[in-house]
């Protein structure tokens, strides 16, 4: 399988695939930004698409992209973070200081190699380049024996990452930091724009340059600090950030807990398939089902829907036969009805409080409370159609990408796909099921202990789903049943938040309107891609419920 | 010291006739006390025998073994399994203290129920230990294969992946990571590590043992090796280390220039011991899994089959 990753795809293979979104737009403003999302939501993607040799591929073969900037694609490396930790940074500067240096010239590599790309267009005269190389050798006080080229400048902040390794490794407590590594990034960038400008002035280089730091949330926290603390408040106004990170960024300083448009920085979240941006989310997926499908099995978006689509039976059906199969159900639902001479409940049609009765939760429990008897039922309609097919990647393009390749495996026969219902039911559930045992169920978390007990991601994640399946199906029925949940005050569980959301197991709710009461943590919800594996189904109730409850009862049920 | 040679023998090889120091470790495994168990009359003879006592998990099979390790004239120096790294070289440089040296020495780490925090940290040690008498350190890693349990560890869990302390640097994050993994009998392991690395599985090369006698966790893995290329999949016996060690360089050789080579091993200590001799070597990054394991122990059972791996070193 595939996986979709883009940190290391080229700018040609990022351009090639690449469909812009309205968030795209947003991004490619120039000004501060700040991109959260989840894994496989697009946001490394995004990033690398505003690095000028990717605008320049997309643009020799589409539409045209008019970045106001050249994006600077910086990588960043978990492991930093982790080694630091292990180093005790606190106790040594000097490896505070080694950290410092990776990420100066992380970037300065980077910068260079944006630029070099850029002059590829420009026709550049050799004696231009040569004064820009000579001049940035002594500005940044490099060997003055460097040759002047570009290339060989590269090398050269390579080999110091080398030294700093053997520094680290040797433990040279003494090594003396050149003055590329030990001045922080921005005073460097700031020099080089002046020798930029200098010397290339007659090639009408664009003014503006963005630093795109991805993945920002692993990034060592001093470096989180200074961006927040200090660069973003720059007065420079020819550098910005762009930055990506997970939805739970903790921005370090409080005054930047909530940016706005405002302040000149621009947060944007990448979980677009909520209901206020359903419809971008929607055209984004049609795009990429039509380039998929139809180039593989000569398909349209339309002829595809109509092969994976059932037809839902009406309210009326199910009024009818649940209480044939549902002793809850009846329960509830028998006290709307009259007696007749016999004592036998006649149904009131216009008794019916309507709004006790969502049709989707009705069908939930008639497919349940069948199964449970034994009965066969064809209908199973809710894991299919536009579910399947925009809803259950929520909002995540490497989602959508792997669902699209599994579709074909229920329905391909000889090369051309064809309705198979069953087996499409069969194959959506194996997927959120490998999704839960494969992808969420192992991810990296410290066991948190409530109440003397353990609990793993995946415990918790079980719970959680458990919890909500059980107020859909138990036995007795429950008209509004709940999907959202939120996490107390300073709970331990925040870890087991910040987890889930880097993951994607967990989405964020940000519609203030969809849920009743206030949560200063937020309120989420689990993907809708693990729906068919727990068994139920998002409903418009607004209640929410405290994690810390959803474990009291798992507690209460396992003793 | 430098190391000069890596080999593979037989315990009862005429090299070890003379040991100047035996290092071992006192755990819950049963297998630990096995040197003793199979080689006792080797170790009567041993000039010094030292062993660290871990003091966690708590529980009956310690406290015996640790009456063995007394008994048997073993020096015990009291430790957690999780020890830092500062204090883990200050315990070893006591294992190495009060010992008289001479210009060539033997010494047997028996590393059977160590955990590899441990046993690297012996291996960085003795790449930094240096003696005016000593010239010449002929270090034998024993390890006792243990009976593998029929059943699967259900409750298996993992709550993390951290670089193993020494065996780490600070790189540009600009090569694709390549993976080289170490396939262990606990398949579950696996997850974790796509979760955490996020790599592409083309940059993944699995290391799994094949040796009938003892245990072929092949068949753990049928459905992971029907959907990788052969060429990524890599197969070794733990009789036959040495080949192993000589395939981990030319993978690197084959990867290290375009890929960032990490390894991780989820597979039998001879298997990390040669992998972190390795890593050394070549300056490769080694991350390692932290699981519950410590949370439900298995006191594993000597299966009487011993592996052991020959490290000289060099002052």
């Amino acid at each position: 399988m595939a996986t979709f990753n883009s940190r290391y795809l080229t700018c040609r293979q990022i351009s090639d695939m690449f469909v812009p979104t309205q968030n795209f737009y947003k991004l490619a403003k120039p000004c501060h930004s700040i991109l959260l999302g989840a894994r496989g939501s697009g946001k490394t993607t995004m990033l690398k698409m505003l690095q000028p040799e990717a605008v320049r591929v997309f643009n020799s073969q589409d539409d045209k992209l008019d970045i106001p900037f050249y994006g600077v694609y910086i990588p960043s490396d978990r492991q930093w973070s982790l080694i630091l930790e292990q180093l005790d940074e606190q106790a040594n500067p000097f490896f505070k200081q080694v950290s410092q240096a990776l990420v100066n010239l992380n970037v300065m590599l980077a910068f260079l190699e944006t630029l070099n790309s850029v002059l590829k267009d420009k026709d550049i005269s050799s004696s231009d380049n040569y004064n820009f190389c000579k001049t940035f050798i002594q500005q940044m006080r490099l060997d003055e024996n460097l040759p002047p080229v570009i290339e060989i400048i590269n090398l050269h902040l390579r080999n110091l990452v080398i030294e700093l390794q053997n520094a680290v490794r040797e433990g040279n407590y003494d090594y003396v930091f050149p003055l590329v590594c030990k001045t922080n990034f921005m005073d460097s960038l700031t020099l080089v724009l002046g020798i930029i400008d200098w010397c290339y002035s007659k090639y009408n280089l664009n003014q503006l340059w963005a630093l795109c730091f991805d993945e920002m949330e692993i990034a060592p926290e001093w470096l989180q600090n200074d961006i927040v603390g200090h660069y973003l408040r720059s007065k420079n106004q020819r550098l910005f950030f762009k930055i990506t990170s997970t939805p739970d960024w903790t921005i370090p300083l409080t005054s930047f807990r909530d940016p706005s448009v405002g302040n000149d920085i621009e947060v944007i979240k990448c979980w677009n398939s909520e209901l206020a941006n359903f419809a971008e989310w929607k055209s984004f997926c049609n795009v990429i089902i039509d380039n998929m499908l139809f180039s593989k099995y000569g398909i349209d978006r339309d002829a595809l829907r109509g092969l994976i689509t059932v037809e839902k039976q009406d309210r009326t059906f199910y009024l009818e036969n649940l209480p044939k199969v549902d002793k809850g159900f009846a329960d509830y639902f028998l006290r709307d009805s009259d007696r007749d001479d016999n004592n036998k409940p006649v149904i009131s049609r216009s008794s019916i409080r309507s709004k006790f009765y969502n049709g989707l939760v009705l069908a939930m429990r008639y497919q349940h409370f069948c199964y449970v008897a034994k009965k066969n039922y064809s209908h199973n309609f809710v894991y299919l159609g536009d579910w399947l097919l925009y809803s259950m990647a929520d909002g995540n393009p490497r989602s959508l990408l792997h669902i699209l390749d599994e579709i074909p495996v229920a329905m391909e026969v000889d090369g051309r796909l064809r309705m198979n219902i069953p087996v499409l039911n069969r194959v959506v559930r194996e997927y959120s099921a490998k999704a839960m045992e494969e992808r969420f169920s192992y991810c990296v978390m410290k066991p948190i202990e409530l109440a003397s007990i353990k609990y793993s991601f995946k415990d918790i994640l079980m719970a959680i789903g458990d919890y909500f399946r059980n107020d859909l199906l138990g036995e007795k029925y429950n008209p509004f049943p709940r999907t959202m949940f939120a996490v107390d005050g300073s709970s331990e569980l925040l870890r087991f938040i910040h987890v889930g959301l880097e993951s994607g197991a967990l989405i964020r709710i940000d519609d203030r309107n969809a849920y009743s009461g206030k949560y200063l943590n937020g309120v989420y919800r689990l993907t809708f891609m693990l729906y068919p594996y727990f068994g139920y189904v998002h409903t418009p109730t607004k209640d929410v419920v405290l994690l810390e409850d959803i474990l009291k009862e798992k507690e209460n049920e396992t003793k | 010291m430098k190391l000069s040679r890596i080999s593979q023998c037989a315990f009862e090889s005429s090299c070890i006739a003379h040991l100047d120091l035996v290092i071992s470790c006192c755990g819950y495994e049963r297998r630990c006390t096995s040197l003793m168990d199979y080689h006792g009359k080797v170790l009567c003879a041993a000039a010094s025998k030292k062993a660290i006592l871990f003091n966690e998990p708590q529980c009956e099979t310690l406290r015996e073994n640790r009456q063995k390790f007394q008994d048997s004239g073993f020096l015990l120096f009291d430790v957690s399994p999780n020890e830092e790294y500062g204090k883990r070289m200050e315990v070893i440089d006591k294992l190495f203290a009060d010992i008289e040296f001479s210009e060539a020495m033997t010494i047997v780490i028996d590393y059977t129920s160590m955990n590899r925090e441990w046993y690297s940290s012996i291996l960085l040690y003795l790449n930094k230990f240096q003696n005016a008498s000593c010239k010449e350190l002929e270090c034998y890693f024993y390890y006792q294969v243990p009976k593998y349990p029929n059943q699967k560890d259900e409750i298996f869990s993992f709550s993390g992946i951290h670089p193993l302390k020494g065996f780490s640097r600070f790189t540009l994050p600009e090569k694709p990571l390549a993976l080289i993994v170490g396939l262990g009998a606990e398949e579950k392991a696996l997850n974790g590590i796509w979760q955490y690395a996020d790599v592409d599985p083309d940059y993944v090369h699995y290391y799994y043992m094949n040796d009938e006698h003892i245990i072929n966790v092949s068949d753990n893995y049928k459905e992971l090796f029907g959907t990788i290329n052969d060429t990524n999949k890599h197969e070794f016996q733990l009789g036959r280390l040495l080949p192993l060690f000589n395939s981990l360089c030319d993978l690197y050789n084959l990867l290290s220039d375009t890929n960032r080579v990490v390894i991780i091993s989820c597979g039998p200590k001879p298997f990390t011991l040669m992998s972190l001799v390795f890593a050394k070597i070549y300056n490769v990054d080694v991350w390692k899994l932290d699981t519950n394991v410590y949370d439900h122990p298995v006191t594993k059972e000597s299966s009487g089959k011993e592996i052991v791996i020959g490290l000289k070193y060099k002052g």
